[in-house]
């Protein structure tokens, strides 16, 4: 039999595959046998059955792997920046962080490497802008969602942050007052007319992180007779949407320094500064 | 055999009477046949088997063939061509002889043994006996099992079959016919407790952190947060206002959610309905019905003036006590001094709503008793039909309106008197309490731990002690196990 035909016979038939795997068991003697006395020839431990018998302190193969040791080549969202030093978890490490060479094993070598690299680039590490992970995290989040701005249907009501605070509130996102800010002139009403109108307005994260924000005006009424029965869109307004509205889309944008405070002009920076593009 | 045949025979060897000889050969032929019927049946009735019976026949043959000789008069070959006496004709002979000896076998013995095999089957069961049992035994079966019925219980398995049958009847009384319809139905939808807004189950949000770093944070990621009264009622009345839901005097919900576990590990706390004297009364737009113990008549007057639905005096007592006098329709009672402990007999009957000193049933200036339970909040206590472990509160604790410290002071005397249901050694009774409007979704859990009971130490070791005991068992076996281990550890060390 050729070698094609055995292998072609080993993958038809249904033997249980061979894997080169290992596994590691720790064991302890059950009985130990009495240490050898100085001058006496020692004894075949293996004269007594008792001592052939073994109990399992640990059995590795059943563990988890313990997290990998690594440096970061360059910046990895969610993990850390370049020439970070991090444990993350073997599998992670393993078939994404190494395998695409955004990792090294952190060896003596590397280390040693890898720091005088960092030394040596420091400059240009410093002057490069890095977001924060969770804030980008919470800015996709929040951008992520349209909110509806609930406005009476009887009263008169003006989109303040107020408002708007409540109604981001009903969408599960608890924002302080200051960090909110609106376009002017404020939106006013009653008038029916603004339904469905389709409103920015700005959320600062820690003073760092201006993210644009979308809102839809949508009148409420506690009396279930008044109550509108009105499309909801839970998604983001497509590009077109959004010309409709006089808007255009805008990106979140971060500064090093926490100065988009209370009294910072976010909605005039944001005219002029907002990227079109995700960063 | 005739004689003219042997004459004939004896002139001439070759000629031959055939005539004759047809006649004597029908006649060893009737002899043959009537030889082996009779050993035939003589076998049969003498149950002989096997090769006893052949020697039967084979001895009717030698007799019969001796018999046959001394007719011939020692002049066979007179009379017949061959010497045949006794090889004639056995093929017929034997088939005669076996149909008739088994037949008769079968009729004599096989019958008798039948008999006797239902005449004894109960002994030869008990000795041992043959193997395979016949049919009809099963007829005694029968017999056996009536006879087993009219068998005397002993007293222990009276005693069992009597606890079991009131285990059942206990189970079936829990819960009225409706109410079991209901939690059968309840079963495949979600339990009240799982209902909007849900019930908070630490376990679910383990992984989740803490407290949120940044200053804007999503609610879902991270693990319940949990307000202030007046926190909650800011953020309340900021969607309530006019120009968002416009309810600004929306009445306050508060949604208690209860571990509805005792001591015991089959008793739960019970389902009831109370009404709590709350130190800031609201208008609640609720009928209150209230029922007032006092002897004396004027007061009686004074009780109904100042809003009781009636008043009654010792006399009514009785009617109670009988069910001629329902109580079901009363939200709560009131009692005056002076009837103190003619009811004492009503405490099982009216059980959370019984007047007493403890929960301000009992006093003397009747208009400001009844003032305070008709302004009271009405506290409903519901175990899940579903999850017997898990409770429901929902009460009207103020309006939106009312400052902040009032609505605080209601919740604390709520949540006071919902833990009085249960032992604080167990733990928090409220699980997770919710400030909610009417109507309105949104929801906040309130920090409600400095208004929970604090048990004694006294209390909790009580409790521990309690669980000890019945760990104890577990642990004495335990311990038994290390022990014997320990020598191996010895060894190995």
């Amino acid at each position: 039999m050729s070698a094609t035909t055995v292998n072609s016979f080993l993958r038809s038939s249904k033997l249980p595959l061979i894997y080169n795997s290992r596994n590691t068991w720790i064991l302890r003697r059950v009985f130990t046998p009495e240490p050898t006395l100085d001058g006496f020839i020692q004894k075949n431990p293996n004269t007594l059955q008792e001592f052939q018998k073994y109990e399992t302190v640990e059995y590795r193969t059943n563990k988890p792997a313990p997290p990998v040791k690594i440096i970061l080549t360059c910046d990895v969202e969610g993990v850390g920046h370049q020439f970070d030093i991090v444990d993350v978890s073997s599998k992670a490490a393993r078939t994404n962080l190494l395998l695409s060479k955004k990792a090294v094993y952190a060896s003596p070598f590397d280390l040693k490497y890898y720091s005088e690299m960092k030394e040596k680039m420091a400059e240009e590490l410093s002057s490069r802008i890095r977001i924060p992970f969770e804030f980008k995290q919470m800015g996709r989040e929040l951008q992520k969602t349209l909110i509806p701005i609930k406005v009476s249907l009887n009263n008169a009501w003006v989109v303040n942050k107020t408002t708007i605070r409540s109604s981001l509130r009903q969408k599960g996102i608890f924002v302080p007052l200051d960090s909110l800010h609106l376009c002017q002139p404020e939106i006013s009403g009653p008038s029916f007319d603004l339904e469905a109108k389709i409103v920015r307005f700005y959320i600062v994260i820690s003073k760092q992180y201006i993210v644009p924000m979308l809102g839809r005006i949508t009148h409420i009424s506690v009396d279930e007779a008044k109550q509108i029965i009105s499309p909801a869109f839970s998604s983001v307004p497509s590009d077109d949407d959004l010309r409709k509205h006089g808007l255009r889309p805008e990106f979140p944008i971060f500064s090093r320094v926490p100065e988009f405070d209370e009294n910072y002009p976010v909605v005039e920076f944001m005219k002029d500064n907002a990227p079109s593009k995700p960063s | 055999m005739s004689t003219d045949t042997r004459k004939r025979s004896s002139k001439a060897d070759d000629s031959l009477n055939t005539a004759a000889l047809a006649h004597n050969l029908e006649a060893l032929e009737f002899g043959r046949t009537c030889q082996s019927s009779a050993a035939g049946i003589a076998a049969g009735i003498l149950g002989l088997t096997g090769i006893n019976g052949f020697l039967l026949y084979l001895a009717t043959v030698l007799f019969q063939a001796v018999i046959w000789e001394t007719k011939a008069k020692g002049g066979w070959s007179l009379y017949f061509p061959d010497r045949n006496s006794l090889t004639w004709s056995h093929g017929n002979g034997l088939l005669t002889f076996v149909l008739l000896w088994v037949f008769f076998y079968g009729m004599v013995h096989m019958l008798s043994l039948l008999r006797n095999t239902l005449a004894l089957p109960c002994s030869s069961v008990l000795s041992g006996g043959p193997v395979l049992r016949p049919v009809f035994g099963e007829i005694h079966q029968v017999r056996g099992r009536k006879r087993a019925l009219k068998q005397t219980l002993t007293r222990q398995q009276r005693l069992e079959r009597r606890i079991k049958r009131e285990e059942k009847e206990a189970a079936r009384k829990q819960y009225t016919f409706m109410e079991r319809i209901n939690i059968r139905r309840m079963k495949n939808l979600l339990s009240p407790s799982q209902q909007f807004p849900g019930r908070l189950v630490p376990e679910n949000e383990v992984a989740l952190p803490e407290k949120p770093t940044l200053d804007v944070f999503i609610k879902s990621h991270f693990k319940t947060q949990y307000y202030s009264v007046s926190e909650a009622l800011l953020m309340h009345r900021e969607i309530q206002a006019p120009n968002m839901y416009n309810n600004p005097n929306a009445p306050v919900r508060l949604r208690l959610e209860l571990n509805m576990n005792t001591e015991r590990q089959t008793k739960m706390v019970t389902s009831s309905d109370e009404i709590v004297p709350v130190p800031f009364p609201f208008k609640h737009n609720e009928k209150r019905t209230i029922l007032a113990f006092v002897q004396d008549t004027k007061l009686q007057d004074l009780a109904v003036q100042s809003g009781a639905e009636i008043a009654v005096g010792q006399d009514m007592i009785k009617k109670i006590i009988k069910g001629q006098f329902r109580i079901d329709d009363y939200d709560f009672c009131v009692s005056h001094v002076d009837m103190a402990s003619f009811i004492l007999p009503l405490r099982g009957i009216l059980k959370t709503r019984f007047p007493t000193r403890s929960n301000g049933g009992l006093g003397e200036n009747l208009p400001e008793l009844i003032e305070k339970f008709k302004n009271g909040v009405k506290l409903n206590i519901k175990a899940d039909p579903v999850y017997p472990t898990w409770g429901l509160s929902d009460c009207v604790v103020g309006r939106l309106s009312m400052p902040d410290e009032q609505i605080e002071a209601n919740v604390a005397a709520v949540v006071a008197a919902a833990c009085a249901h249960r032992n604080p050694a167990l733990g928090s009774f409220v699980n997770r309490a919710l400030l909610m409007t009417i109507p309105g979704e949104e929801h906040y859990a309130l920090n409600v731990s400095s208004w929970l009971p604090v048990a004694s130490e006294e209390e909790i070791e009580k409790i521990e002690k309690r669980k000890n005991k019945k760990g104890k068992k577990k642990e004495e076996q335990k311990k038994e196990e290390d022990e014997d281990e320990e020598p191996v550890a010895v060894a190995s060390a």
